[in-house]
C-alpha cells in the first residue's frame, strides 16, 4: 500500500491587501470617472438636439423650401440647405481629396528629407492649426470680392481646411505601410511609382479613405468658413459654381439667431439631420476601412 | 582566445580575395567581382576594404557575428542600399563583369536581374497569385495563361503549390512563417533572376520549416547563384560552397566599429581548416 501523500503546502494567490492594490483602485476609478464626464456632455448635446429636432423632421422638412422665419416650425423644412450642403461639400470634396493624398505621397514617398518637402509638411501642420474663419475670410478676400459669392467659393473655403487634414491622416497611412514591403517591390525591380501604385497604396488604402471621409463629415459640419462665401440664402441654388447658397451648418447659424419660435424649431431640426449625415460618414468610414482590411491579415 | 587586434583598419592583412581553386570542384564564371568595397551609412563605416568574388551556380554563405556588415555587403550587390538614405559605397563591384555602380546603370534594371530574399518574410497584402504574378506584371506580362502558368511553376520549384493551390486568392499573409517564406521565394524567382540574394532566410522558422527551405536552396542552386547570409553555421555548413567570414573590428578607444572580410573560401576548408585564428575561434563557437 502506498504512503498517504504528505498534505500539499497551501499557496495564497490572492493579491496582497497592499498600497499597491490601492492605487490600481485609485486609478481605475479616476479613468472610469473621466470617460463619464467626457459622456455626460456629449450625451446631453445628442439628447437636446433629437428631443428638439425630431418632432420637426418628416420627408417634407428635408424636401421642402426654406419659408420665411415668422412661420411655425410645422411649416416647410430645409430642403435648399440641405442640397447646398451636399452640392459644396461634394465639390470641396473632388477638390481637396485628391491633392492631400498627392501631397501626402510627395511628403511621404518622393520628399524623404530635402527641405522643401519638410516646409510642406510644417505648413500642412500649421494649417491645421487656422481657425476656419480666417479660411473663410480668405477666399472672401481674393475670391469672393471679385466673383462674388457662390457655392464654388464655399467649397474653397472647405477645402483648404480639408487639405491639412487629408495630408496628415494620409501621411500617417502611408508612415504605417513597413518598409519591408517597399524593399520587397524593388527588390523585384519595382520603380518608385510602381511601388508607390501596387504596394505602398494599397496597403494604405483603407485608411487613406477613411481618414479622408473623417475630413467630409468634419468639413459638412463648419460655418465659419461658409459665412463669408455663400452668403446663406433661402432659396434652392442647384448651381454650384454660381450664385449664392446655403448650407445646413450656417443656415442652423442663421435661425438660430432668429428670434421667432419656428425658425429655431428649424433650426433644431437642421441640427439633427447634420449629425445624422455626419454620423452616415462615420460609418462608411468603418465599412469602408473594414472592407479594405481583406487582405490586411 | 586570441583578444581581438587592435589594429586600425588600415594596417589589416589583406584577406584571401578570390576562393582557393583547389578547394572545390572548377569555378563557375565569376557572377560577382568585388574589390575593396567600403560601405557608409551617412558617417558610419560599415563595412571596410571587402574584396571576394562569387561563382555560378555556387551557394555563398556570408557568415560573422551581428554589426560585421554581412547583410550590408548583400544589400549592396542588388543596390538595395541605394534606398537607405546616406548610404554610400567605394570601390569596385562587378557584376558579370559590368560595373554594378556605373554611371549608365540603373538599379531597377539591375534589381530585375538580382532578386532578394528578405530576412522577415515579407508577402504584399495581396492574394496568394497576386504576390507571385508581382514580378512579372510589373515587367509588363499581360497574358493570364502565361501568368498562371508562371505561378504554378514558381510556387512548384518553392515547394508551396500543394499547400496552397487550393486557395490562390487568399491573402498572402494568412499563410504561417515558413510558408510565407517560401511565398517570398516564389516571388522572387517568378521573374526569373540570375541571382537570388538571401539575407537570413530560416532566421524566423522553425527547423522543419528551415529544412524545407534549406532543401529549396540546394534545388535552386542548379538553376541560380545564390548568396546567403546567415548566423546559423550549421546552415552554412549544410547549404554552402562557399563561406566568407566576416568580423567586427573595434578601431582603438575610438569606438568605432566596422565590418571586415577575414577569410573567405571553400565551406570546407573555412570550417575545417580555418587559417585565421579570428575564424577558427568563430567557427568552432568560441567567439561571436
Amino acid at each position: 500500500m502506498a504512503p498517504a501523500p504528505a498534505p500539499q503546502q497551501k499557496v495564497d494567490l490572492r493579491e496582497p491587501r497592499s498600497w499597491r492594490r490601492s492605487k490600481n483602485r485609485i486609478v481605475t476609478t479616476l479613468m472610469v470617472l473621466s470617460f463619464v464626464l467626457v459622456i455626460i456632455p456629449l450625451g446631453f448635446v445628442l439628447f437636446t438636439v433629437i428631443v428638439k429636432g425630431a418632432p420637426v423632421i418628416s420627408a417634407s422638412f428635408l424636401t421642402s423650401s426654406i419659408p420665411p422665419n415668422v412661420l411655425p416650425a410645422n411649416i416647410g423644412g430645409i430642403g435648399p440647405a440641405i442640397l447646398g450642403t451636399i452640392e459644396i461639400t461634394a465639390l470641396a470634396t473632388v477638390l481637396a481629396v485628391p491633392l492631400g493624398i498627392l501631397g501626402a505621397i510627395y511628403l511621404n514617398e518622393y520628399g524623404g528629407n530635402r527641405p522643401v518637402a519638410r516646409l510642406i509638411g510644417f505648413f500642412a501642420d500649421v494649417m491645421t492649426g487656422v481657425p476656419s474663419i480666417v479660411m473663410g475670410l480668405f477666399i472672401f478676400s481674393i475670391w469672393v470680392l471679385h466673383f462674388g459669392f457662390s457655392g464654388l467659393a464655399g467649397a474653397f473655403a472647405l477645402g483648404c481646411l480639408m487639405l491639412p487634414i487629408v495630408i496628415r491622416s494620409t501621411d500617417e497611412m502611408l508612415k504605417l505601410v513597413p518598409n519591408s514591403l517597399r524593399e520587397g517591390s524593388y527588390a523585384l525591380g519595382a520603380t518608385k511609382a510602381r511601388v508607390t501604385v501596387t504596394v505602398v497604396l494599397p496597403a494604405a488604402l483603407g485608411g487613406i479613405v477613411s481618414g479622408a471621409l473623417l475630413a467630409v463629415a468634419r468639413a459638412a459640419g463648419e460655418t465659419a468658413p461658409l459665412l463669408f462665401t455663400i452668403l446663406t440664402v433661402t432659396t434652392a441654388n442647384p448651381n454650384v459654381f454660381s450664385g449664392a447658397n446655403t448650407s445646413l451648418p450656417s443656415q442652423i447659424f442663421v435661425n438660430a439667431s432668429s428670434p421667432y419660435v419656428g425658425a429655431q424649431g428649424r433650426g433644431w431640426g437642421a441640427a439633427l439631420t447634420l449629425i445624422v449625415i455626419a454620423f452616415i460618414l462615420m460609418i462608411a468610414a468603418r465599412l469602408v476601412t473594414a472592407r479594405f482590411a481583406r487582405f490586411a491579415r | 582566445m586570441e583578444p581581438p587586434e587592435p589594429d586600425i583598419v588600415t594596417n589589416l592583412p589583406q584577406p584571401e580575395v578570390t576562393a582557393r581553386p583547389e578547394a572545390g570542384s572548377a569555378l563557375g564564371e565569376v557572377i560577382f567581382d568585388m574589390k575593396n568595397v567600403s560601405i557608409w551609412y551617412s558617417a558610419f563605416k560599415a563595412v571596410t576594404d571587402v574584396s571576394m568574388t562569387v561563382h555560378e551556380n555556387e551557394i555563398t554563405a556570408l557568415i560573422g557575428s551581428s554589426g560585421s556588415g554581412k547583410t550590408t555587403v548583400l544589400r549592396a550587390l542588388n543596390r538595395l542600399n541605394d534606398l537607405v538614405a546616406g548610404a554610400r559605397l567605394e570601390g569596385e563591384v562587378a557584376y558579370r563583369g559590368e560595373a554594378l555602380y556605373g554611371k549608365e546603370v540603373s538599379a531597377t534594371a539591375v534589381r530585375r536581374r538580382i532578386g532578394m530574399v528578405f530576412q522577415k518574410p515579407n508577402p504584399f497584402p495581396k492574394s496568394i497569385y497576386d504576390n507571385v504574378a508581382y514580378g512579372p506584371r510589373i515587367n509588363g506580362e499581360r497574358n493570364k495563361d502565361k501568368l498562371d502558368e508562371i505561378v504554378e511553376r514558381s510556387l512548384r520549384r518553392a515547394a508551396l503549390w500543394d499547400e496552397v493551390k487550393n486557395r490562390l486568392n487568399t491573402s498572402g499573409l494568412s499563410l504561417s512563417g515558413g510558408q510565407a517564406q517560401r511565398l517570398c521565394i516564389a516571388r522572387t524567382i517568378a521573374v526569373e533572376p540570375d541571382v537570388v540574394l538571401m539575407d537570413e532566410p530560416a532566421s524566423a522558422l522553425d527547423p522543419i520549416a528551415t529544412g524545407a527551405i534549406e532543401d529549396l536552396m540546394r534545388e535552386l542552386k542548379s538553376q541560380y547563384t545564390i548568396v546567403v547570409v546567415t548566423h546559423n553555421m550549421q546552415q552554412a555548413t549544410r547549404v554552402s560552397d562557399r563561406t566568407a567570414f566576416f568580423y567586427v573590428l573595434t578601431q582603438g578607444d575610438s569606438d568605432t566599429r566596422t565590418g571586415v572580410l577575414v577569410e573567405y573560401g571553400s565551406t570546407e576548408q573555412i570550417f575545417q581548416d580555418p587559417r585565421d585564428s579570428r575564424t577558427r575561434a568563430y567557427v568552432t563557437g568560441r567567439m561571436g
